[in-house]
């Protein structure tokens, strides 16, 4: 049990007063930005990313870790009040949540949602505790036909699973490996597709993709659809926060069904937890129409428990692949991996060995994290749903400060300003016509990884591309693919019937 | 889904249509207690738009332009610094005349049919999955909400910001930021122009106390920093 005297040591690092006070600050921020409707975890860590730099790479991995969960904590309360989900985790939960809400059990619907994050993001967290040590030795093996097998697996599933249409997932992952090849090359030198100009050298920033794509683009999102913002009507929260021992009851096995659901699909890519929570949902659903009494309509407590426990869970286990294999399953863990190389940490099977300091103390916060969220989250929900009372173009001005702020900040550059303005209308377009954003984010981070992995592979092979399924390794990895593929298009099916109301 | 809608002159008719983007949670329009969550409206765009498809094909000439005046260091062993941009110039290229393809033949279907065919077909391999889980009849409730896109908006957010970045070092961050603040808040529809322009200096102070002087970040002084 080697692991858990690291996973000591990380907490003696997570529990000293100062990285405390980033994760409960972490948690804060997360949480306030999650409920903001439109805005989910993955541009919490964007644009608090740049804020971040003042602090030493462990406190501000910590903070990120805060703002990680914290978002996914946050965004099922606007769906439950207002049904408006803050963010596409929250939807499925919106559903039954906002139902109890109107039927005079709010606080019951918070107090479910809050327990059930907490349940399947501290399951999910365990795993990747006690797993990832054994997951890095496995994966210490892999060579550059692997990875290159890995980074494929999450380009087909993210285009092909979360994109409206396959040519539009592919349009996003072109986008995004186009981004991604700017700057010079690091196996030759050479300088590719900067048009000259010394700033692009280093390729574009990370934090300027997100920033401008997710919450620059928001912005002129929300700019295009003025006139359609009505009145939003919020539920008003009264009686106790807790849930009585029979509403316990009702709640956990949903929870623990829904764990199960989120635990698998944090490793595998296909955008974050939309498919875990709705597969949830369909379940409980399909559970619930054999009960004598069945509650689903008319505010099902177990609409609410599954999908929120799956949402936190996948993102539990999403921790685990992006600090063991590199390898973001989401939007943010596409972020986050970017984070971790800004600080100068390099994700996958060697983390525990160069730099376990940082990785265990990271994931001791991801537990205290947690235990936060459930503090604030618990009795203090409504208090969190009084930040819809900001007005729409206060919130989304600052939006736009911020993302100003934090991009001059961390590259000190004019140019990046303009790009982030560019990168704005960019994503402005695509939320417009539909077109995913998560791929963009996941090619623009692995793309530079799977070619580097590809040549390499293919260097050492002489050309044959044999050599790409030459290890059984790598033929798992493509089967999985085909079966991951197959899997989901099968449960969207699935949740299409179910889900004729 | 949407109903039949009737046609308008040479240009083809916007009719409504909700369908989930990933994370476009604003909500739309009034709307009754009863419906599902809100947040999966989106505006519709004409059908079989060319934009994606445009911009797509901007990018894959960038991949094609940059390909040929690449001034190619070669690799000692294996593929040079051109072979993985040959690659993604191919797809893109792929992608951007499917996309056009896919566009006149929605165009086609809208004309046709008097009606938007709706994007998450059977065509497709599966729509996101919180499109598939709307209620029916939404896309009814919704068509009167139709007004398009407020291209004026856009423009003046954008613009906004553009003149937020050429005035950031001349200026400094105090005058910017609070130009920035008020003049998003005033495109985004607010009209109390000179409590915004309060609250934008508010907001604009406190940043450079709490990230200037507070975390220590380098934000330019500009014409107030003469001391």
């Amino acid at each position: 049990m080697e692991s858990l005297n690291d996973l000591a040591s990380g907490f003696s690092t997570a529990l000293t007063p100062i990285n405390l006070v980033y994760v409960v600050l972490g948690a804060l921020l997360g949480t306030a930005v999650g409920v903001l409707p439109g805005l989910g975890s993955a541009m919490a860590v964007a644009l608090l990313l740049p804020v971040t730099f003042a602090l030493d790479p462990t406190g501000a991995l910590i903070m990120l870790a805060g703002v990680y969960y914290g978002g996914l904590f946050g965004d099922s309360i606007t769906g439950i009040l207002l049904n408006t989900p803050g963010n596409s985790s929250a939807i499925a939960t919106t559903f039954e949540g906002h139902k109890m809400a109107l039927d005079g059990r709010a606080s019951q619907a918070l107090a479910t949602s809050a327990i059930g994050a907490f349940t399947g993001g501290l399951i999910a967290t365990t795993v990747v505790a006690l797993g990832s040590p054994l997951f890095a030795s496995l994966a210490s093996a892999f060579g550059p036909a692997e990875f290159f097998a890995l980074t494929a697996f999450a380009f087909v599933a993210t285009a092909f699973v979360v994109a409206d249409s396959a040519l539009k997932g592919l349009a996003a992952l072109v986008i995004g490996f186009t981004i991604g090849v700017v700057g010079i090359d690091s196996q030759t030198g050479t300088v590719r597709y900067t048009l000259g100009l010394p700033e692009l050298f280093d390729g574009i920033g990370v934090v300027v993709i997100t920033v401008g794509l997710l919450a620059l683009g928001e912005v002129l999102f929300v700019a295009s659809r003025r006139g359609h913002v009505g009145g939003d009507e919020l539920v008003s929260v009264r009686g106790r926060p807790f849930l009585s021992r029979a509403e316990l009851r009702d709640a956990l096995p949903a929870w623990l069904r829904g764990t199960a659901f989120g635990v698998p699909f944090g490793v595998i890519p296909v955008g974050g937890s939309e498919v875990p929570t709705f597969l949830s949902y369909g379940t409980e659903r399909r559970l619930d129409a054999r009960r004598t009494n069945p509650m689903f309509g008319r505010g099902a407590i177990r609409g609410v428990a599954g999908p929120e426990a799956a949402g936190n869970a996948t993102a539990g286990t999403a921790m685990g692949a992006l600090l063991v294999l590199a390898l973001p399953t989401s939007a943010t863990a596409a972020v986050l991996l970017g984070a971790f190389q800004q600080f100068g940490i390099q994700p996958g099977p060697l983390i525990f060995e160069e730099s376990g300091d940082v990785a265990w103390a990271l994931i001791a916060s991801l537990f205290v994290g947690l235990f936060v969220l459930l503090v604030l989250n618990l009795p203090f929900a409504p208090l969190w749903a009084k930040l819809l009372l900001i007005p729409r173009p206060y919130l989304y001005a600052g939006i736009s400060v911020f993302a100003g702020l934090g991009i001059y900040v961390s590259a000190g550059s004019v140019v990046d300003l303009w790009l982030l303005l560019l990168l704005g209308l960019l994503g402005f377009l695509m939320r417009r016509h539909e077109v995913p954003l998560a791929p963009v984010l996941i090619a623009v981070i692995l793309g530079p990884i799977a070619e580097i992995n590809l040549r390499r592979t293919l260097a050492i092979s002489q050309g044959d591309l044999g050599a790409l399924v030459a290890s059984p390794m790598t033929v798992v990895v493509y089967a999985l693919l085909a079966v991951a593929v197959v899997l989901a298009v099968v449960g969207k099916v699935r949740s299409r019937r179910s889900a004729d109301v | 889904m949407s109903g039949p809608v009737p046609e308008g002159g040479s240009h083809p008719v916007r009719a409504d249509d909700v369908t989930a983007t990933d994370a476009a949670a604003t909500s739309t329009g009034r709307t009754g207690v009863d419906e599902p969550p809100r947040a999966l409206a989106a505006p519709a765009p004409s059908p079989g738009s060319f934009a994606m498809a445009a911009v797509v094909a901007g990018f894959a000439l960038y991949l094609t332009h940059g390909l040929l005046t690449l001034d190619a260091v070669e690799a000692e062993e294996g593929p040079g610094p051109a072979f993985f941009p040959t690659l993604i110039m191919v797809l893109a290229w792929v992608v951007a005349v499917g996309l056009v393809i896919d566009a006149i033949r929605q165009r086609r279907t809208a004309a046709g049919h008097g009606a938007r065919p709706s994007t998450s077909g059977p065509a497709s391999p599966g729509g996101t999955t919180g499109a598939q889980l709307r209620a029916p009849g939404t896309a009814e409730d919704r068509t009167d909400e139709s007004a398009g896109t407020d291209w004026r908006s856009v423009v003046l957010v954008a613009a906004t910001f553009a003149i937020f970045i050429a005035v950031l070092e001349p200026l400094g961050w105090i005058l910017a930021g609070t130009w920035l603040f008020w003049g998003a808040a005033q495109s985004l529809g607010s009209r109390r122009r000179l409590l915004d322009l309060g609250v934008a200096l508010a907001i604009a102070s406190i940043v450079q106390l709490a990230f200037g002087a507070g975390l220590g970040l380098n934000l330019p002084a500009g014409v107030l920093g003469a001391s």
